[in-house]
């Protein structure tokens, strides 16, 4: 049961992943970033973690999505035209892609994946157990998040006064 | 249950399509120029500003939930957290961020 | 997964743990609910037109059954029977997707939304650890269906009423996640039965959590009424100015699913007060069921009531009270509420 649902989140997720890049319409590619972010909740909640589980889809399909969908109404109907490809770039994707491959295989490939030591599944993910770490370990990446936001309301602001003149 | 809803109201329902029909509804006027066109900055702006917030919020929801047992260790660095975003908030009204005229 | 559907309630024969019965009980329970939420709704539709009726000094719908009691059924038969057309232009997949969408969002709600049906017998489909984020993520999805409902319609009206809803969405959506931290602080938990089941001590009286949370309740109530586009916050469907807002380009039954989803969202978010404010089931003397529903129609009366009453807002007035008023106002809530709950202890 358990692996069947995460087969059909992780292919669900890869096929979004693939549509983003392949739609030509650009609130297409939107959905098809939809898909994966739900997927990748999904995937949250069979590894009980029910508070990511909710963040995910809070933060990322309910506000950075609709971001995307805004930026796309505010640039008009343009269709993404082919443009100009670069000088050798299906050659230069190979190898860029490749390195990346490699570099991912480097990283992953000597990690053994094993369930936390007497973890209690039925806390492990609860909001409870997540706020300890946030509030008590993790304190000071916490509070960076809030200069990290501050930043983007100064940006998002500056960004939008220089349009409007 | 949700698709089977639609397809049901094409199988039941009479089609009877024509050119005018079809038209988009512009208050009886024939449709003038292309409705997707650009839209104003600021609906850029508050979807901006809302994923912000909605991440300051997301942050508070395990912080209410622990307070108790935190106390005022929990407050001050929620205090903390708190007033770097109102600092941003302030800045945001300040500068007109939320004027909508 | 288990973890979510943790059940822990009475358990005939070892119905609920073993996992086939678990999940034959989840389904049925789920088709019960489906079948009695689409009738509430319906007969929600009904009492709203009988009440603004009513308001008006007219007797609103009468003639269909007794009393009019079937007006909605037939209004659903005729919805169905009406040609669903697509208009030219459209962007086929998202312009079926959205009405598709809203009526998920309102109907997977309620898979969280518990609600006492007798004495100590609660909790029907999931009892969440985190119950009330799972609102706000479903609820979050109703965004999409009215931005897509709006840009597929290939119209003016349709992509300015979908704009302009889903920032107003989204901007009362902070307000309304904010009003409800001073709760979650107060009773420590995020799962709905929890905090229904919470009960301020004063003396021998044992009294709703509204007490304590008089400006969160306030703010959830406006924001609330934002949420579900409703009057005076319905800017995006004003008629006057928008024709239909994001729905503008919908007929027959895909029309009808949107205005479903939207007196679903009503219930919803009437249910969801009554429980976080009102304690939702809990009350003396009368089985939990019939409280539960008597808060309920409390929040509908009330929505109903200020529909009637109050004019609509203008827009940019109604983002200036969403973010300038409601929004400090709920941060400051949660300081103060956070300052005494500490210094109490």
């Amino acid at each position: 049961m358990i692996s069947a649902i995460f087969l059909a989140a992780a292919l669900i997720a890869l096929g979004g992943a693939v549509g983003i890049v392949l739609f030509r319409n650009p609130i297409a590619s939107v959905l098809s970033l939809v898909m994966v972010m739900l997927a990748l909740s999904v995937l949250f909640l069979l590894l009980s973690a029910q508070f990511i589980f909710a963040v995910q889809v809070i933060v990322y399909a309910g506000a950075v999505m609709v971001l995307f969908l805004f930026v796309i109404a505010l640039l008009g109907p343009i269709r993404e035209l082919p443009t100009r490809r670069l000088p050798r770039q299906g050659f230069l994707a190979v190898i860029v892609a490749g390195g990346f491959a490699v570099l991912l295989v480097s990283m992953l490939g000597n990690l053994r994946y094993h369930a936390p030591a007497n973890a209690d599944l039925s806390v492990f993910g609860s909001v409870q157990n997540i706020a300890f770490g946030l509030f008590t370990t993790y304190l000071y990446p916490f509070e960076l998040t809030s200069l990290l936001l501050l930043v983007a309301a100064v940006g998002a602001i500056y960004l939008s006064r220089e349009r409007r003149s | 249950m949700v698709v089977s809803l639609v397809a049901a109201s094409f199988v039941v329902g009479p089609s009877r399509p024509n050119r005018r029909k079809l038209q988009v509804y512009e208050s009886g006027i024939v449709p003038t120029a292309k409705a997707r066109h650009k839209m104003s900055v600021r609906f850029y702006l508050t979807a901006m500003l809302f994923i912000i917030f909605d991440i300051e919020a997301v942050f508070f929801y395990p912080w209410a939930v622990i307070l108790r047992q935190l106390r005022w260790y929990g407050l001050i660095e929620m205090l903390v957290f708190m007033g770097i975003l109102l600092v941003a908030l302030a800045h945001i009204w300040r500068k007109g961020g939320l004027e909508w005229d | 997964m288990s973890a979510l559907l943790a059940y822990n309630g009475p358990n005939p024969g070892g119905l609920y743990t073993d996992p086939v019965g678990h999940w034959v009980i989840v389904v049925v329970a789920m088709l019960v609910l489906l079948l009695v939420l689409v009738t509430v709704t319906a007969y929600v539709v009904f009492l709203e037109r009988v009440l603004i009726g009513r308001f008006q000094r007219r007797p609103g719908p009468n003639r269909v059954g007794p009393y009019g009691l079937l007006q909605s059924a037939v209004d659903g038969v005729k919805l169905l029977t009406k040609e669903s057309f697509m208009p030219s232009g459209v962007d086929r997949f998202t312009y079926l997707l959205a009405p598709a969408i809203a009526v998920l969002a309102a109907l997977l709600t309620w898979s969280v939304v518990p609600f006492g049906i007798w004495y100590g017998f609660y909790n029907w489909i999931a009892n969440v650890n985190i119950g009330i984020l799972v609102i706000f993520a479903i609820s979050a999805m109703n965004v999409y269906a009215i931005m897509l409902g709006g840009y597929s319609s290939n119209s003016k009206y349709s992509l300015l009423g979908g704009l302009r809803s889903a920032a107003q969405l989204i901007s009362y959506e902070m307000a309304l996640g904010l009003s409800l931290v001073p709760t979650f602080i107060i009773v420590g938990s995020l799962r709905l039965v929890d905090i229904a089941n919470y009960a301020v001590h004063v003396g021998p009286l044992q009294l709703p959590l509204l007490v304590l949370t008089p400006i969160g309740f306030v703010i959830y109530l406006l924001a609330a009424v934002a949420e579900t586009n409703r009057a005076p916050f319905d800017l995006p469907e004003a008629e006057q100015e928008l024709v239909g807002g994001f729905h503008t380009e919908y007929s027959g039954f895909k029309f009808a699913m949107f205005y479903l989803a939207e007196y679903m969202n009503i219930v919803s978010v009437s249910a969801v007060a009554s429980i976080l404010f009102l304690g939702g089931w809990q009350g003396p003397l009368l089985p939990p069921v019939f409280w539960f529903l008597l808060k309920v129609l409390l929040f509908l009366f009330f929505y109903i009531w200020i529909r009637s009453t109050l004019p609509r807002l203008r827009y940019d007035s109604l983002m200036k009270l969403g973010w300038k008023l409601l929004l400090p106002l709920a941060i400051a809530n949660v300081i103060v509420t956070a300052l005494v709950v500490v210094w109490t202890g």
